[in-house]
């Protein structure tokens, strides 16, 4: 028999009714995406002569963007899955949204290499002829590995909300629902099921996450080139990850917030959870920015000099310092205290730090390309309408796929809310009991004593 | 089996550029036209670097010709995700232009930047190009091949005639061409070659020597040394 | 290559050596064709370069017809198998989608074309020509020719005298077939003096641009390594001095900036301390030289030696001053120069030194006297001579004798060009003013004196004035575009061509080559046409040029070699050695008994040259009436003579060569110190300069060339001015600034390039060719030399600013 709601039929309207708001959405992101694709054509047409690329800056945003949204990508599944091992019950309205993340901007962020290939048309050459011994090949298995498990977990939890979506929308697209909720009923044993593989998953999820941004760092440090040969890259670009991935995620939660007035389930307390989680970020980045810079400064390599200094002072300033102030001291000033006006100080952080992540790629990215070992000409890049607009559409692109996406499920998972109602409030007062120590009546006594009636 | 090296002597090297001219004019190399140049993807498989003067700040102290330094342990060729560049069992690092996928990564690692990309369609087929060497598409990565047609040829030559390659037979159009007599190539493992000769000279060097590449092409510094 | 070994014959009968050679030779003929080859004709034809005047032989590889490679000529005497940047360009320059595809016609006012046929276009010219001989207006036709030797010269020179014009004009700075003014007039040279690079132990160069431009890189760079280092014998050393620190500064070993056009002044300087110092060689001096000691005139007056008159006026403090190079920088290369030999001092460069050239270069000249240099190995060698047979002397008809009885339109030989063999820089104004009478036809040769010339705005006027201008080259080149016609010449691998080079040391020889492939379109070889012009006029003119093609000219000149006795066609290393150690032992082994298969021979191999040509002898190398070296030049006191008895004491060249003391010192190197310009409105020094990627012609259509980078400051493709980073500073510019750069004649958009190598007060731009760069000559002054006919080109002052 179809489970009845009460409460959460809010979360069913964005799907139920289509308003103003979501039209104008739609054709703004699609505006977006016919400019990537017109760049994209023209790249096509002419070659990578198109963009901004050179000797020897052979490498710029297309390669940007790439880490970038890889990184992105760790919101999602890596924090939901990191959430729910801890058992952290204010997950509940969260992990949907970041597992949405993750697998959409993966797409995205895959196709990067491919805009950057000058022989797209070649791309199946790869398996023909792939060489492992090749970082390329790392990131493309991790990343795939990671976009199947994290399609994985996001649909898994998502079982349960589709048959509550198929037993009370009857729209054209029921069959969908039907399909997907693969008979679902809600039986006793269903859910056992469905958290034991919920539990497997997420055990899994998060060492690949950890190795996907590891290896698109060796990308750089498997080289030779000055600032780039490093050997703290690895855990510099997962803590990256994360740091914009949290950044992200809220402000992706803040939107919705606002479009589907989801503010009875997104309350100040859950931004101010994340706060601090980025606040820990920003430090951890900091850490890790400071250690990298640092021990390059006192090796005084001279090509680590030269590529060293035209950040600090020279023709990188700019984005440099930019970085910094987005990345460390914006983040600072906003996430500490948080009690008093949270989610405007939250969301201002949430997004100098996307931006910055975004520096922090391209300065680790040109100029190293930039200043060669021998006396060359030093590369100057400056992006084309091209690379504007590939990047624009590559977000446009990742928007548009969230949007349809909460067009189709509920953003926040109904039955994890239901759950958490109905089971968690006395599953965690059991578990709080357990961490105490036991007191010194015998509960079943207690107990019994209530039961024996005269 | 020979190892094919280089050895440049900086001393009489003048900087004139004949041997850029030779490997463009041999191998196909094409101008880019002003405006390309002028966006820095002039292609040059072997280039003159101009080393700038310690003690006079922006003078020019000497001129190192650059053609791909053949490193026997190239960073360029580990990063290859698909056998597009490789070293032969000869010791040259090869390109092969109808599999690159042009993902840059070899330019990337290349220490030396002695890796060019055909950022738009530079060549078609005109009068006077070379029929010994392919001409390269769009968005493939090419560089100096130690001439590599021509050890193939003077390897057909050497079959017509049922004898072993003669020393000296197989030579680069840079070499070929220098007027200073600065480039001197041929085969280091054997002892009494030029070459070998030259590579067990004092004043020898290496390129980013602390990179660890160990390149086959060795210069001699210039100064009053012997050798 | 293809090279034939058969048809050669043992005169020298029973020498083993024959038998030997002709083994060697057989062994040679048996290799077979590579099996890849078959599928297409391949050959590799001799040929030799034009991009400058250095002769290089190469080798055009070719393919079903089309040229695609250049190689050196490993055989040529000149540059052994090497060959520099420009060759190349040869390749971009044949298949150039710019050049003309056939002969064109004005069409409307000038500027306007439209093509024509041969016929149409010899028949305008050989009409005109015809009428203006029947009119007895021979001489009003001028032929100017760019830079370029040999046959087609000659043929020119042939076609003037026999037509009957004196105008037969060149357009060079220098004539390296020739001897060099200083060396005529000081040493009575009757054949060119070369450098012996390779063997000194000390070279000075005077701002010749040794391994950049000047008279050919190519041999000049295997000299220089050979100066460098090699095992048999001491490392030399290399002292470059020059306003600019180029290439070949950086390559010296020491580089001594000045102020540009003071070169005389600074020779006189050095040779002040070899004197004082008693640096210089004595005995040589004694033997072998006139006028360095005081002498009594025949009129018993007192005449000051070349000694006095640098010990009394050339003071290290004076020259210091003038040239500004630092006193002990003129102590310590005069004494590097004193104290080395063999020393070799190179005061040769193509452009003038300035207005006081002829006694610059003398006195620079004088210096390798002072160091006892002058034909001796590792100094100034005197060449031996071509065996080549000269053209029959030309009969002249009456008509002809008259128009060659007329003075020369550009005044060259006379009044203040009296020591200038040519002087294309009066050409334009002469013109212009009908004087000493009207132009009434103008022929353009491999020149494009509309760029080149810094009189280029007069050529221009001049050229309206001008009622036929005809033009010769393949491109439409700025000259091109204001003629009546023009006959597209062939390029030098589509035509045959000759090029003697006797101006390099240890060569003395003569390259042939015939088409590498067929011209690619209607184009034909000047010298061929030359000859159908001629032919066209008939009588005189026409026996005077008998030939049918330029081919046969060329087999008339060369037939001289072939009957000389000595000397060889070029071969292999193993037989040059093997000729050299018969020769030693007093055997010459011809390989050839008829003139033909020598003659083909020739043309298949690239080059006839004489590897132990006998030195011209002692009267080659003091050919003066004192059969010595003279520092007082009775040449040119005998020119100077004569000038006053025509035209008086105010003659124009004792005017110009007046010093401070009256006309005590005319004959005398005794270089003018210049009168202190203050800075005024244009504080900068313009000075141009080749650079060693950019042919003769400029490349304008080669892009190959233009897009090779100027090392020293990373630019490619022209239009950029090289300023010194202080200069700029103080000019708020820089790198890579677009800035203004104004003269008092014009103004030019460049980009700047800061670079420390070059004096402060200097701003230095590449020579370029117009086809769209920017072009120096728009800024230079037309200031005539009246020495070498040419322009000054290191005079023009500016000032810059940012754009
Ligand atoms: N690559 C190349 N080579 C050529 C030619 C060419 O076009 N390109 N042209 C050929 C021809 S026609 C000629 S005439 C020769 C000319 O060849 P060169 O005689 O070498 O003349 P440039 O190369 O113009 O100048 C050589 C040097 O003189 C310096 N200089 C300028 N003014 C002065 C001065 O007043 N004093 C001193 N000491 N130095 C000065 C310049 O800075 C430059 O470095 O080159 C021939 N060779
Ligand atoms: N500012 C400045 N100006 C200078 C000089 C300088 O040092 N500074 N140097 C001067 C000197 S030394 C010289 S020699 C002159 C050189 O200047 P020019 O005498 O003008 O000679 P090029 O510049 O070589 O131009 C030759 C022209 O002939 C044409 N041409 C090319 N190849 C051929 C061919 O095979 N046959 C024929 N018939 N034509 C051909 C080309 O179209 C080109 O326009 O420049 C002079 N101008
Ligand atoms: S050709 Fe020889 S001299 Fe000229 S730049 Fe190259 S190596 Fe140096
Ligand atoms: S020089 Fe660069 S391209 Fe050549 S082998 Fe070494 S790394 Fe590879
Ligand atoms: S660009 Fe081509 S050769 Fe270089 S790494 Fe990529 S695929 Fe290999
Ligand atoms: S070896 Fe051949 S390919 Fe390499 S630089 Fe020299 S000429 Fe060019
Ligand atoms: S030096 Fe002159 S002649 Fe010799 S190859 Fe170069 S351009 Fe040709
Ligand atoms: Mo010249």
């Amino acid at each position: 028999m179809a489970e009845r709601l009460e409460v959460d039929e809010l979360l069913l309207d964005p799907i139920r009714k289509t308003g103003r708001g979501f039209w104008i959405a739609f054709a703004a992101l699609l505006g977006l995406i016919a400019w990537g694709a017109a760049a994209y054509l023209t790249q096509l047409r002419v070659g990578l002569g198109g963009t901004g690329l050179q000797q020897p800056v052979s490498w710029g945003f297309y390669v940007t963007n790439f880490v970038f949204f890889i990184g992105i990508s760790h919101a999602g599944t890596l924090i939901s899955a990191i959430l729910r091992l801890s058992k952290a019950e204010w997950r509940r309205p969260v992990t949907r949204m970041a597992e949405v993340i993750t697998c959409m901007v993966l797409l995205v962020g895959g196709g990067q290499i491919l805009v950057d290939l000058g022989r797209p048309d070649r791309l199946l050459n790869v398996i023909q002829y792939g060489r492992y011994q090749s970082p390329l090949l790392w990131d493309a298995t991790s990343i795939t590995a990671y976009l199947t498990a994290s399609t994985v977990y996001l649909y898994l939890p998502m079982i349960p909300d589709i048959a509550i979506l198929r037993d009370n929308l009857h729209g054209k697209w029921n069959f969908l629902y039907r399909v997907l909720a693969l008979g679902w009923t809600g039986s006793e044993r269903q859910h056992q099921i469905l958290n034991r593989a919920i539990t497997i998953m997420m055990v899994m999820v998060i060492p690949i996450a950890v190795s996907v941004h590891t290896v698109v760092s060796f990308v750089f440090s498997m080289t030779l080139q000055p600032m780039w040969h490093s050997t703290i890259f690895g855990p510099y670009f997962v803590v990256g990850a994360i740091f914009s991935g949290i950044a992200a995620l809220i402000i992706a939660m803040l939107i919705f917030r606002r479009a589907y007035r989801l503010h009875a389930y997104l309350k100040p307390i859950h931004f101010q959870y994340l706060g601090q989680l980025l606040l820990v970020m920003s430090l951890l980045w900091f850490y890790f920015t400071f250690a990298e810079y640092l021990t390059a400064y006192y090796g005084g390599e001279p090509e680590e000099m030269k590529v060293f200094w035209s950040k600090f002072t020279g023709r990188f300033r700019f984005q440099f310092w930019a970085m910094f102030t987005c990345n460390f001291v914006v983040p600072i000033v906003c996430l500490t205290r948080l009690k008093k006006n949270t989610i405007p100080r939250v969301l201002i952080a949430s997004i100098t730090i996307v931006i910055g992540m975004w520096l922090e790629r391209y300065i680790i990215v040109v100029p190293s390309l930039s200043a060669p070992r021998l006396p060359f000409q030093e590369g100057s890049y400056a992006p084309t309408w091209v690379e504007w607009g590939e990047l624009a559409g590559s977000f446009g692109l990742f928007s548009m796929f969230y949007l349809l996406f909460t067009k189709f499920f509920p953003v926040i998972s109904i039955w994890e809310m239901k759950e958490g109602r109905h089971q968690a409030i006395g599953e965690v007062m059991e578990r709080v009991k357990s961490y105490l120590p036991d007191t010194a009546e015998p509960a079943t006594a207690h107990a019994g004593g209530t039961e024996v009636a005269p | 089996m020979a190892t094919w090296g280089m050895v440049i002597d900086l001393d009489r090297c003048t900087g004139c550029q004949a041997c850029v001219m030779a490997c463009k004019a041999e191998n196909n190399v094409p101008s880019v036209g002003r405006e390309e140049a002028g966006k820095g993807r002039v292609l040059s498989w072997m280039q003159v670097l101009a080393e700038p003067d310690e003690e006079h700040e922006g003078e020019v102290k000497r001129f190192i010709p650059r053609p791909c330094l053949q490193c026997d342990d190239p960073p360029c060729t580990k990063v290859c995700p698909v056998y597009a560049t490789y070293k032969n069992p000869e010791g040259i690092v090869a390109q092969i232009y109808g599999r690159c996928i042009g993902c840059r990564f070899c330019m990337a690692a290349c220490p030396y930047n002695a890796k060019f990309f055909n950022w738009h369609e530079y060549q078609r087929p005109t009068a006077g190009q070379n029929p010994d060497v392919s001409l390269r598409p769009k968005g493939v990565v090419e560089k100096c091949t130690f001439c590599h047609h021509r050890l193939q040829k003077a390897r057909e030559q050497a079959a017509v005639e049922k004898r072993r390659l003669l020393p000296g037979e197989y030579n680069t159009a840079c070499a070929e061409a220098c007027p200073a007599r600065a480039i001197s190539f041929g085969d280091l493992s054997d002892p009494t070659s030029e070459v070998a000769r030259l590579s067990r000279s004092p004043r020898v060097f290496r390129l980013l020597e602390s990179l660890g590449t160990r390149p086959k092409v060795t210069y001699l510094t210039e100064g009053e040394g012997r050798g | 290559m293809s090279i034939t070994r058969r048809g050669l014959l043992g005169v020298a009968a029973g020498a083993t050596g024959v038998g030997l050679v002709r083994r060697h030779l057989a062994r040679a003929d048996e290799k077979p064709a590579p099996a890849h080859l078959p599928q297409y004709d391949e050959s590799l034809v001799p040929t030799v370069c034009q991009q400058c005047p250095g002769g290089c032989g190469l080798l055009a590889r070719v393919i079903d017809g089309e040229v695609v490679g250049i190689s050196g000529n490993p055989q040529h005497p000149v540059n052994k198998g090497a060959v520099c940047a420009k060759a190349f360009g040869a390749l971009q320059l044949l298949h150039s989608p710019e050049r003309l595809h056939g002969p064109m016609i004005r069409d409307g006012q000038r500027g306007r074309f439209k093509s024509a046929t041969w016929d149409e276009a010899l028949r305008l010219v050989g009409d005109r020509l015809a009428d203006l001989r029947a009119k007895r207006l021979g001489h009003t036709v001028a032929i100017l020719g760019g830079q370029y030797r040999g046959t087609r010269d000659a043929l020119w020179r042939q076609f003037a005298r026999a037509y009957g014009t004196p105008n037969y004009l060149r357009a060079r700075c220098f004539s390296p077939e020739q001897p060099a003014l200083a060396h005529r007039l000081m040493n009575g040279a009757s054949v060119p003096f070369a450098y012996d690079l390779g063997e000194a132990q000390i070279v000075v160069s005077f701002g010749a641009g040794i391994l950049e431009s000047w008279l050919n890189p190519v041999h000049a760079s295997r000299a220089f390594a050979r100066l460098r280092r090699s095992d048999d014998r001491r490392r030399g050393k290399f002292i470059q001095i020059d306003p600019r620190r180029s290439p070949t500064a950086i390559k010296a070993d020491r580089w001594v900036s000045l102020i540009p056009g003071t070169d005389g002044i600074l020779a006189l300087g050095l040779a002040n301390v070899l004197v004082r110092e008693g640096l210089y060689d004595s005995a040589f001096v004694e033997e072998h030289t006139a006028g360095f000691a005081d002498w009594t005139r025949p009129d018993g007056k007192r005449h000051e030696g070349f000694r006095s008159m640098v010990l009394k006026d050339y003071g290290l403090l004076a020259v210091s001053a003038a040239t500004g190079v630092p006193v002990n920088t003129i102590l310590e290369v005069a004494r590097d120069l004193g104290t080395a030999r063999p020393a070799l001092v190179i005061g040769e460069r193509g452009p003038s030194y300035g207005p006081d050239d002829l006694r610059t270069r003398m006195a620079i000249h004088s210096l390798n006297a002072l160091v006892g240099s002058i034909g001796v190995r590792g100094g100034l060698v005197p060449q031996g001579r071509l065996p080549l047979l000269p053209l029959p002397e030309p009969v002249p008809d009456e008509v002809t004798r008259a128009s060659l009885a007329q003075p020369r339109i550009d005044g060259a030989g006379q009044g203040e060009y009296l020591t200038a063999a040519d002087a294309s820089q009066a050409l334009p104004g002469r013109i212009l003013g009908g004087t000493p009478y009207p132009i009434n036809a103008l022929f353009l040769f491999a020149t494009n004196p509309l760029v080149s010339h810094p009189a280029k705005e007069e050529f221009a006027k001049a050229l309206e004035k001008v009622p036929l201008v005809a033009s010769f080259s393949p491109f439409m080149d700025e000259s091109a575009r204001q003629c009546d016609v023009i006959l597209p010449d062939s390029f030098f691998l589509e035509r045959w061509q000759d090029d003697p080079v006797t101006h390099l040391a240890g060569v003395t020889s003569y390259s042939v080559s015939k088409p590498a492939a067929a011209p690619r379109y209607a184009t034909r070889n000047t010298a061929d046409v030359v000859l159908q012009l001629a032919a066209s006029l008939g009588g005189r003119v026409a026996e005077a040029l008998p030939w049918k093609s330029f081919d046969q000219a060329l087999r008339a000149v060369s037939r001289g070699l072939f009957e000389a006795r000595r000397g060889y066609v070029v071969a292999g290393a193993a037989d040059e050695s093997l000729r050299q150690t018969m020769e030693r032992q007093g055997y010459w082994i011809p390989e050839f008994d008829k003139f033909e298969p020598f003659f083909d021979a020739l043309t298949r191999r690239g080059a006839w040259w004489d590897p132990t040509s006998l030195s011209p002898g002692r009267h080659a190398t003091f050919g003066t009436p004192s059969g010595k070296f003279e520092f007082h030049p009775s040449a040119l006191q005998q020119l100077l003579d004569g000038a006053v008895r025509r035209e008086g004491k105010e003659s124009a060249v004792v005017k110009l060569l007046r010093g401070a003391d009256g006309d005590g010192h005319l004959a005398l190197p005794a270089v003018a110190f210049p009168v202190a310009a203050g800075a005024g409105a244009f504080p900068l020094r313009l000075i141009t300069y080749r650079l060693a990627t950019r042919p003769l012609g400029g490349a304008r259509n080669q892009p190959w060339l233009l897009e090779q980078p100027a090392a020293h400051v990373k630019a490619s493709w022209e239009s950029w001015v090289e300023i010194h980073p202080k200069t700029a500073g103080a000019l708020g510019v820089k790198d890579g600034d677009r800035v203004l750069v104004e003269s008092a004649k014009g103004a030019l958009r460049l980009e700047a390039r800061l670079y420390p190598g070059m004096r402060e007060d200097v701003v230095l731009v590449p020579l370029s060719a117009g086809g769209g760069a920017a072009n120096p000559n728009d800024l230079i002054a037309s200031e005539p030399d009246p020495f070498g006919g040419f322009g000054l080109f290191g005079t023009t002052r500016v000032r810059i600013r940012r754009a």
